[in-house]
């Protein structure tokens, strides 16, 4: 079977995730990707590409305690997999093999 | 803090569409700490279309099937069932103002089979085939609209629009219902009933 690459967005989230020690959700998580990279990433679309991680193995979730402050629905936390943090080391390799021998403004040395 | 409540439509959209009570769980808290209705509903959005558009994605055959099954239906029964059998009884036995309500009914039928065929990812399906009957309606439509520019027959735009909006729209109401299930009701009915007095 053909490796799956991880996506921009789903990069984002499982480097979060080793941000965030733990209890991490999707507003914890929007919000740490907000403050790192400067860009608002919908609630939706953290769940979809956590949805998609769950998938692959990268994370795993639990179901925490329904609250009143959340109209009843219980917390979704995620904790990233041995083969997500793998995942991410391979993603950093594999960038910083392609930033080599390039220059400040990305033009080759 | 803002005390406002977050809006019941959208959130019972998200719970529906997404089918992951966290994700409104999520936009509640947000909304509650520090913002408005507006940012809600545009969450509320991206929430359905991201959830929807991640599992067509995933599910590629099963979208296909889902599309067939819708186009299928409409060629059997709303277009041949309805239109050559039912409506001419229909006008010779009831009043024909009331025949587009009937009408309606074959796509409220259709949306429920789809979403009932395709769980768990019945929402995301029936997304899937209401993207596909916008898309087909693109033609019928920009040949109104022509006909109405050309002074042809002014109506006929507003008319194509508002069918085949309606349309949709009741069609995803159905598969949205579908997603209900009437075992929880059922049972807590004769539960109630067996219950020892």
């Amino acid at each position: 079977m053909a490796k799956e690459y991880l996506g921009n967005l789903e990069l984002m989230v499982l480097l979060a995730l080793l941000r965030i020690p733990k209890h991490a959700y999707g507003v914890p998580i929007s919000r740490e990707i907000a403050q790192q990279t400067g860009r608002e990433v919908a609630i939706g679309s953290v769940y979809a590409a956590l949805e998609r991680l769950e998938r692959k193995g990268f994370v795993w979730s639990t179901l925490g305690e329904p609250s009143p402050e959340r109209g009843g629905r219980a917390k979704k936390y995620f904790e990233i997999t041995g083969a997500g943090v793998r995942e991410v080391q391979d993603a950093q390799r594999m960038f910083t093999s392609l930033w080599r021998n390039l220059g400040p403004q990305g033009e080759s040395a | 803090m803002r005390s406002g409540r977050a809006p019941v439509v959208a959130t019972w959209m998200v719970d529906r569409f997404c089918g992951e009570p966290a994700v409104a769980g999520d936009l509640i808290e947000e909304h509650r700490e520090r913002h408005s209705s507006s940012w809600f509903w545009k969450q509320a959005l991206v929430a359905i279309f991201s959830c929807s558009g991640s599992r067509i994605r995933e599910h590629k055959w099963l979208t296909i099937r889902a599309i067939a099954l819708g186009w299928l239906f409409a060629a059997v029964v709303i277009r041949i069932g309805m239109k050559e059998i039912v409506h001419p009884w229909w006008d010779a036995v009831a009043p024909p103002a009331l025949y587009p309500l009937i009408a309606l009914l074959p796509w409220f039928i259709n949306g429920w089979l789809i979403g009932r065929l395709h769980r768990p990812y019945s929402t995301a399906m029936v997304l899937a085939y209401a993207v596909w009957l916008v898309i087909r309606s693109a033609p019928p439509v920009y040949e109104a609209a022509v006909d109405a520019l050309t002074g042809v027959d002014a109506g006929a735009v507003v008319f194509e629009l508002w069918s085949r909006a309606i349309s949709v729209v009741v069609m995803i109401g159905g598969g949205v219902l579908s997603t209900y299930s009437v075992y929880p009701i059922v049972r807590r009915r004769l539960t109630t009933r067996l219950r020892p007095a």
